[in-house]
């Protein structure tokens, strides 16, 4: 170009590209995203609508926007989905139930929500239990891949049977084929809230769990602490409580 | 005819009336009758046992219809409290109790979030008494000295008698109180195959071998020894494979406490002092006056110091060399009856919790009139150690109380831990659960005929060797957010991921920076002060831990009799 002003000017224009490129560069190599994985269980991680929605998924959306780190929903079964976050950097599977077995696979935030898991019975049901131990020859209906499944197999219970979804528990239990339902209040109250089926008892409680987030052992300690602390935050400030408490 | 009409009525009213009072009143006395044929023997008359129980029955009256839900691990004490003792005592009261039962790590998780939050998960928790030092300093946990005169005073049972638990001192903090109720307790002790050792073949081929005869060994040296021998020189008894040496490595919770349940004292590292070497106690952790000021040698601490690297270059070893291939997947759960198969001949670090599997008729390691071909010994102690140090490691499984816990739940809550180590209970549970906490159980002549069975177990309660097994203490500012950093450290080193000094350096380095985030953020009692870094010159010339590497970490194996180990030890 032989005019100055023109080649002064197609510079400027080349070394603004020049920045723009190289910041999308940078911004992207810095922006990790987290991939949230969570197989269907509602009312707690579910899709509706081709929107995600459930309890869990309000309490991670708002830690995640609190803590200002990207992330992105994924739904998939629930063994793709741990085994993911087992082997994946930047993934994390929810809702797991912490326990010994798998501390030590994850890094951990937590509690996304707590559960307390009972023992239902149809409301006309004569069954009395007042220790878990009396329930250990029933028929036991549970969620594949719960943890309340793997806690009664784990205290000698022989005759769970695990299923997919809990419609078919309430389905089985309505038609005698199993004689007790081992779920969370939340889940119980979603599923029966309007159900056709007939009303439940809650025969007995046997434990609590702590829902959490389970992450990847790579990801850097110092996000998981934000995570962590922005968890505490909110539990503190009420909005957790407001976020999990199951309304339906 | 109205008025006799109306006395016709109030007749049959209480005709009711008094039905349903016979009615309960025999239902009542079913119940004590269910109660006190279930928790016999106990060391109380018939009369005092009845006196209790109508006592916990008056005292529950307002919580009638209450609900409460408690957690503790998994062991078969209590597996016992959850199946037997939490039914009679709703039976008893009317007060619905869940006694959760999960694996002791997830206690943990669960007591320190909702310490963390405010959350009320459960009402109380069966902590353990290693957590003392966190429980007292973070000011979220009821002190029972307290509270037992205030607002527990009409829910404390007056024969509860304090004096009695022998696991008292190590939930007493340094400022005097008592902040948990010990529950259970074990011990980890020596086991070995007795009738192995006396065979006069192995003891002539092993003293051919080694130079000294096959025993108790007094020392880590001659637990090698035995541990090559019969793994590597023995190797097969009856047509089966043996081992010397049996002990768990699966990267999992509880391998930490498979090291911070005092493995570094036993091979000699910290200082002097019961329950715990004082400056420097079995974590390595240094405290000067009550503050806790530093875990890293150069703060003056002794986590990776070269006590503690040999401790763990011996673990590896010995788990790679002499013990059963699987051994390394296996965890405090799965590991903890191996040696009931048949084919271990010792096993230097045994939780006693295991005493029940392993006197079950029947095993291989039972003789066929019930009592045991093993025994517990006092544990053998490494080239560091020194006299007048913990020899070893005893678990206080104790009643704890969350503040902001719901009062009315708080107080049920308390009635049903006060009831599973009442007198009136506590004896049967041990029986059943092998882990005892009054003085008077220990003494009782119900143990005594239990002994024979027992492999010495009964032996080491009733001695005052069991003092020098002493649970982690007060140094330990908080234990929940520290316990992690054992199993992944170490957990790295004996997967070969690093180098023993290395995960040491950096566990010691965490565990340092959880001190200094703990003495930022403050705590209510006695929080860390952290030393300045020194060079080791400057802690050598102290003369307490830490001390430098010993020239000779294989002095000669010294062994000695059953019955002088006892003497001697306990």
């Amino acid at each position: 170009m032989k005019n100055p002003k023109g080649r002064r000017k197609a510079m400027k224009i080349v070394l603004r590209v020049l920045g723009s490129l190289s910041f999308c560069f940078a911004a992207s190599a810095n922006e990790n995203v987290f991939t949230l994985a969570f197989s269907s269980n509602p009312p707690f991680a579910y899709e509706d609508s081709q929107t995600y929605e459930g309890i869990a998924v309000k309490a991670i959306r708002e830690l995640f926007k609190r803590s200002k780190l990207k992330s992105q929903f994924q739904m998939k079964p629930l063994i793709r989905s741990l085994k993911d976050a087992k082997y994946i950097n930047y993934s994390c599977a929810f809702p797991v139930q912490r326990s010994q077995n798998i501390e030590s696979e994850y890094q951990w935030i937590s509690p996304i929500f707590v559960t307390t898991s009972s023992l239902y019975a149809l409301k006309d049901s004569k069954i009395k239990i007042k220790s878990l131990i009396d329930a250990k020859d029933l028929e036991v209906g549970a969620l594949l891949g719960n943890g309340d499944a793997e806690y009664l197999k784990s205290f000698g219970f022989t005759k769970v049977s695990e299923v997919v979804n809990q419609e078919q528990n309430i389905g089985k239990l309505n038609l005698k084929r199993i004689e007790i339902w081992a779920t969370d209040i939340i889940s119980a109250q979603y599923f029966t809230k309007n159900s056709k089926y007939q009303k439940i008892q809650e025969l007995f409680v046997f434990r609590k769990s702590l829902g959490s987030l389970a992450c990847n052992n790579q990801i850097p300690k110092v996000e998981i602490d934000k995570l962590q602390k922005n968890l505490d935050l909110m539990i503190q400030d009420g909005s957790w409580a407001k976020l999990t408490t199951g309304s339906f | 005819m109205k008025l006799h009409s109306f006395l016709k009525y109030l007749a049959f009213i209480e005709l009711i009336f008094f039905d349903l009072h016979a009615y309960s009143q025999q239902e009542s006395e079913n119940t004590m009758f269910k109660l006190a044929k279930e928790f016999s023997p106990t060391t109380l008359s018939q009369e005092q046992q009845r006196a209790e129980f109508e006592w916990f029955k008056n005292a529950s009256k307002p919580f009638k219809g209450k609900k409460i839900i408690v957690v503790s691990e998994l062991i078969d004490t209590h597996a016992y409290e959850s199946n037997v003792i939490a039914k009679l005592f709703s039976e008893l009261t009317g007060i619905e109790v869940t006694h959760e039962i999960t694996g002791e790590d997830d206690v943990v998780k669960k007591i320190e979030a909702q310490v963390r939050t405010g959350i009320h998960l459960y009402d109380a928790y069966i902590s353990d008494s290693d957590l003392i030092g966190w429980h007292y300093r973070s000011g979220k946990i009821h002190n029972l000295t307290d509270f037992m005169v205030t607002n527990g005073k009409s829910v404390t049972l007056p024969t509860l008698d304090i004096d009695d638990f022998v696991g008292k001192s190590f939930t007493t903090a340094p400022d005097g109180k008592l902040y948990q109720l010990p529950d259970q307790q074990f011990a980890n002790l020596y086991w070995y195959r007795k009738d192995w050792f006396d065979r006069l073949d192995f003891q002539a081929k092993f003293k051919n071998i080694y130079g000294y005869k096959l025993d108790v060994p007094k020392n880590w040296s001659a637990y090698e020894d035995i541990a090559e021998f019969f793994t590597v020189h023995v190797e097969n008894i009856d047509g089966k494979k043996v081992y010397g040496h049996m002990d768990y490595g699966k990267k999992n919770p509880s391998l930490g406490w498979r090291f911070s349940d005092a493995w570094f004292s036993m091979a000699g590292a910290g200082d002097k002092g019961l329950p715990g070497g004082k400056p420097i106690d079995d974590w390595g952790i240094r405290v000067e006056g009550c503050n806790p000021v530093g875990a890293s040698v150069e703060r003056g601490g002794d986590m990776n110091g070269a006590a503690a690297a040999y401790s763990i270059n011996k673990f590896i070893e010995w788990l790679n060399k002499y013990a059963p291939p699987e051994a390394k997947q296996m965890d405090f759960n799965t590991s903890g009856t191996v040696a009931g198969n048949g084919h271990i001949a010792q096993q230097i670090f045994w939780y006693t919790a295991f005493t029940a599997a392993l006197s079950k008729p029947g095993l291989p390691v039972t003789n066929a009139d019930g009592t045991p071909r093993w025994r517990v010994a006092p544990s053998p102690r490494g080239a560091y150690w020194k006299a007048g140090m913990k020899l070893g490691y005893q678990d206080v499984g104790s009643w704890t109380l969350v503040k902001g816990t719901p009062t009315e739940n708080l107080k049920a809550a308390w009635l049903y831990a006060q009831f599973t180590v009442s007198k009136s209970v506590s004896l049967k549970k041990t029986l059943i659960g092998l882990t005892p906490i009054r003085e008077s159980d220990i003494n009782s002549k119900a143990m005594t005929e239990a002994a024979p069975k027992l492999g010495g177990l009964i032996e080491f309660y009733r001695s005052p060797a069991r003092k020098l097994w002493t649970p982690t203490y007060t140094n330990v500012p908080d234990y929940p957010h520290m316990a992690p950093l054992w199993w992944k450290n170490i957990g790295a080193a004996v997967r070969g991921e690093t180098t023993v000094q290395n995960a040491l350096d950096i566990m010691a380095s965490q565990t340092d920076e959880v001190m200094a985030n703990l003495q930022a953020k403050g705590m209510t009692k006695c929080p860390p002060i952290l030393n300045p870094k020194k060079p080791l010159s400057f802690w050598y010339a102290k003369k307490t831990a830490p001390f430098p590497k010993l020239s000779n970490e294989k002095p000669k194996g010294e062994t000695q009799s059953y019955e002088n180990s006892i003497e001697g030890s306990w």
